[in-house]
């Protein structure tokens, strides 16, 4: 979607892989057809032709060879008997002379040499029917001197003609004969060749198929691969995409990084909203302390924790419907701010201070001593005592605060004292705290009471069998 | 799967380089046709190629010597036996694509009986009156007089069926709607079939044959030595040698082949039937029985009459072997010694030795012999055709053809109004009784004439290669149908 105009994808890359490998092992098959084809021809041609022009030629020479001995025969022959024997056997062998060398491939042979064997043949055959009339006067008793010397010569003539086709075709099928070598030579070559073709091909293709083995390795294996390292590790890094190319795997990297992408933010914001939602359920939307749920939390775990002695305290503004009563409920609620603002100033980071009812504050903390927490509240009280809490637009307000407190001590608690027998504790320790806060008030508020006798375990009914 | 595809087309490559199954044949056979339409000449030879090969006629003898209906799917005889209705096939096509009907069929026969036609075996439908193509698919054929033999004459090689438009050609480019095409003849070599795909009936097994001319002894006797041809039809004088080879046997046949020495009765001295008479005193026939080799033994006759016919009459010693009777009879007819004759003698190789036996006989009875060897085509032309010749040894391979000396243009130049009276008998016969006993005055006839020397039914055999099976055994008709053949693993 992001490339302009056509660019190869992985499945044009592939298709084309794909395809060259097919066009080279198609074309590997046609050439070894082809190869095979031509071969075939030159057996065909070699067997066919070659063969039978040897084979022919070889017959041809036996049969002239044996045109010899009959014309020897016919020409002593001494009964009539004798010369038309020799005479039916020479007959049927020249003709079958004269057919073998009419078989005979005119593509090898010389045509001269050919030309002269006909010749040659005709030369015989008439010769031949010379001599058989000779030779039948002869028997007859017909034959003069001189006559009688002619058949010899006629006699001599035939052997000589007969001799000498059997020269000709001899030198023929040794024309024959080298010329079959050669092929087969060229023949034996060719396959050679061939046979090496074959081996370059098949050893191209291998290549080629390797190549693009590893091609694919790259371009697209080793890739996912990463892309899955990737998205494996934590947290993912988007960095480890492929932010570049157009390829189908890169368009999927870079869809699987905006993917992460906005997972992670969408994480960030829930993480965010957990966060707010936890602290709402933790403390007070006005004054941003904890709330009492909270409170009684953090108490029951600073209880079980701690091995120094845990003052648990009550704050309770004075007069302060008065000041709801007369300048309203938003002043009210400033003013509660600001004196949260200065009770947890007035306290340390990790004393846990709560809004605990309408203009109540508990706190719990741990103290060296009674001592300590005497000071503590002291200071807080004279604090919001001398401090005039402004607000714009209305005139200053005074407020002061009464406090009531109780120490815990005994710590630290068993650790098999069950969630229970804490929150009784805890209970206790409150109540106590709220009965010397009542004390302050009713000596008049702005004070800080508490009860002398620290609180220990022992106090809760049950806790000795809670202990054991 | 580029892979597979790879092996696929390798294996196809192997596979077509491969040669499958053979399925060619090379059959020797003794002579070169003067040509193929065996409607057109006396030569047996066409036929011995064409006849249920490239040719059919509207019946056959087939493998078993059965008459079959061909080319017709069936027919009835009118009761007076006068009127034959053939329903033929329909869907009989010519090689050249021409439709084979009743049209073609009228036009075949009417050829066959025509005033000008050349068919050698006319004589035998002079009975018939007319030919009609009822309709397409129907012939009807009318008579003089019953036929006892008309549907065997049907299935004669002279009466296959050729179609108009290619019969000027079929001498040589046969056309006809036989299993198998022409291809190419090469003279004096071979003729080439090849299987006829769009066939009308079961398609052969083999796809093509070749039948090779056997011209020489010599040759025929190379190519048997390197197994160049797979069966050599008929023996010859040297088979018997091959038959201790491995790949090759002997199968019985069953055709009736008499070998006569065919006398010129017209010719000089040989018009007096005293000579004709010393001529069959003077062949030692015993010596000629051994043209085949010591294996096989022909069986003599003296008549042109096979000895397994019910009607066959022993006439073998109707003339002694005696050359001093033999001598005698020349001296009567005033024939001196010496006196020159030509034996012709056609391109086989009983023809080439057979030739020498008789040529020996003779001079021994004081004739001066001299040999004309001749090819096959000048022996039809010369011998056949214009009867220029004296004597000739031959073979007559035609089934039952004794009414040939009933003949009046018939090479013998017998002319005898007693012998064409008794095959009137023969041809009238009512019984078989009557048949047989006219049958056999014929043959006693020709014995007594001396109309030629009659030697022996040729033994039949085929040389045929182990594997190759399926060769027509018990058809008595000179040929060699390849329908059946096929090459045994």
């Amino acid at each position: 979607m992001s490339s302009k105009g056509y660019r190869p994808g992985l499945n044009a890359k592939t298709l084309g892989i794909t395809f060259l490998i097919a066009l080279l092992v198609v074309g590997a098959t046609a050439l070894t057809a082809r190869a095979f084809e031509r071969l075939h021809e030159k057996v065909e041609q070699l067997s066919q032709v070659e063969m039978e022009n040897l084979m022919n030629s070889i017959r041809i020479v036996q049969q002239a060879e044996s045109l010899i001995g009959l014309g020897l025969m016919l020409s002593v022959a001494e009964t009539q008997n004798d010369r038309r024997r020799a005479l039916v056997e020479l007959n049927d062998r020249t003709t079958w002379v004269r057919q073998m060398t009419e078989d005979l491939s005119k593509q090898q042979i010389d045509a001269e040499i050919l030309h002269r064997v006909a010749e040659v043949q005709q030369e015989l055959e008439l010769n031949t029917r010379i001599l058989n009339h000779l030779v039948r006067e002869r028997i007859n008793g017909r034959l003069g001197l001189s006559e009688l010397e002619n058949l010899t010569n006629v006699a001599e003539k035939n052997r000589e003609l007969a001799g000498e086709i059997a020269v000709l075709i001899g030198y023929v099928a040794a024309i024959v004969r080298s010329d079959i070598n050669a092929q087969s030579m060229t023949l034996q070559r060719q396959i050679k060749e061939h046979q090496q073709n074959l081996i370059a091909l098949a050893v191209f293709i291998v290549l080629f198929a390797l190549f693009a083995g590893i091609y694919f390795h790259i371009t697209v294996v080793r890739r996912i691969l990463r892309m899955q390292q990737s998205v494996e590790k934590t947290p993912v890094i988007l960095s480890d995409f492929e932010q570049h190319g157009h390829d189908e795997i890169a368009r999927l990297s870079q869809t699987m990084a905006r993917y992460i992408r906005r997972i992670q933010k969408q994480e960030a914001h829930m993480k965010h909203v957990n966060q707010e939602l936890s602290f709402l359920a933790e403390h007070d939307s006005l004054t941003g302390l904890a709330n009492r749920r909270h409170y009684h939390a953090a108490a029951k775990r600073l209880l079980r924790q701690s091995h120094l002695p845990i003052c648990v305290a009550l704050c309770d503004v004075d007069h302060f419907k008065e000041v709801n009563d007369q300048r309203g409920h938003a002043t009210g609620d400033l003013v509660l701010q600001s004196i949260a603002n200065l009770l947890s100033q007035g306290l340390r980071e990790t004393d846990v201070l709560s809004r605990y009812g309408g203009e109540e504050f508990a706190t719990i903390f741990t103290i060296q001593s009674k001592q300590d927490a005497d000071v503590i509240f002291e200071k807080l009280r004279s604090v919001v005592e001398s401090t005039p809490i402004e607000i714009s637009g209305q005139p200053v307000v005074w407020l002061t605060c009464s406090f009531g407190f109780a120490v815990i001590e005994g710590l630290p608690l068993s650790s098999n004292l069950t969630d229970e027998s804490i929150k009784e504790l805890l209970d206790y320790a409150l109540l106590t705290a709220d009965e010397a806060l009542y004390e302050a008030k009713s000596m008049g508020r702005n004070r800080v009471c508490s009860t002398e006798a620290p609180i220990t375990i022992s106090c809760i009914k049950g806790s000795e069998e809670n202990a054991l | 799967m580029l892979y597979k595809w790879f092996l696929m087309a390798l294996i196809l490559l192997l596979f077509s380089a491969v040669s499958h199954a053979r399925d060619s044949v090379r059959l020797g056979i003794h002579l070169e046709p003067p040509m193929l339409d065996p409607t057109q000449t006396p030569s047996a030879t066409a036929g011995e190629i064409t006849y249920g090969n490239v040719f059919e006629g509207l019946f056959i003898i087939n493998g078993e010597g059965e008459l079959q209906p061909r080319l017709v799917y069936s027919y009835e005889v009118s009761d007076d036996g006068l009127v034959y209705t053939f329903q033929l096939r329909s869907n009989v096509r010519f090689h050249d694509s021409s439709t084979f009907d009743a049209s073609v069929a009228q036009y075949s026969l009417e050829r066959i009986i025509a005033e000008d036609s050349n068919n050698p075996q006319r004589i035998l439908f002079s009975n018939i009156l007319s030919i009609k193509a009822e309709n397409s698919h129907q012939l009807r054929i009318t008579l003089a007089k019953p036929d006892a033999f008309l549907l065997y004459n049907l299935a004669l090689p002279a009466a296959v069926m050729v179609h108009p438009n290619s019969s000027a050609h079929n001498a040589t480019q046969p056309i006809g709607t036989g299993p198998f095409s022409f291809v190419s003849w090469s003279p004096e070599r071979s003729v080439l079939l090849e299987r006829n795909d769009r066939y009308w009936g079961e398609r052969p097994k083999i796809q093509s044959a070749e039948f090779v001319f056997m011209q020489t002894s010599v040759g025929t006797e190379s190519l048997l030595a390197e197994g160049l041809i797979d069966g050599l039809l008929g023996v010859t004088r040297i088979s018997h040698r091959f038959i201790i080879r491995p790949d090759y046997r002997m199968i019985p046949r069953n055709l009736e082949s008499k070998m006569i020495l065919a006398i010129n009765n017209a010719h000089p001295p040989f018009d007096d039937v005293r000579v004709r008479k010393a001529l069959s005193h003077a062949v030692d026939r015993i010596e000629l029985t051994t043209l085949y080799g010591p294996q096989v033994e022909p069986e003599l006759i003296g008549s042109h009459f096979p000895p397994r016919h019910p009607a066959y009459v022993d006439l073998v010693d109707y003339y002694e072997f005696n050359l001093d009777i033999a001598r005698e009879l020349l001296h009567e007819a005033g024939v001196e010694s010496g006196k020159e004759i030509i034996l012709t003698l056609p391109p086989t190789d009983y023809g080439r030795y057979g030739g020498l036996m008789i040529a020996d006989h003779l001079e021994s009875i004081g004739f001066t012999v001299e040999l004309d060897q001749v090819d096959w085509q000048e022996w039809m032309e010369r011998v056949f055709t214009q009867r220029d010749y004296q004597l000739t040894l031959i073979l007559h391979v035609e089934p039952m053809d004794i009414n040939i000396y009933a003949r009046d243009d018939y090479y013998f130049n017998y002319q005898n109004k007693a012998f064409k009276d008794i095959w009137e008998q023969v041809m009238d016969a009512r019984t078989d009784e009557e048949f047989y006993q006219y049958l056999g005055k014929a043959q006693r006839q020709l014995a007594s004439d001396a109309v030629n020397v009659f030697l022996f039914m040729r033994p039949e055999r085929n040389f045929m290669h182990r594997q190759l099976q399926g060769i027509w055994k018990n058809s008595f008709i000179p040929s060699f149908v390849l329908e059946d053949l096929y090459w045994a693993d």
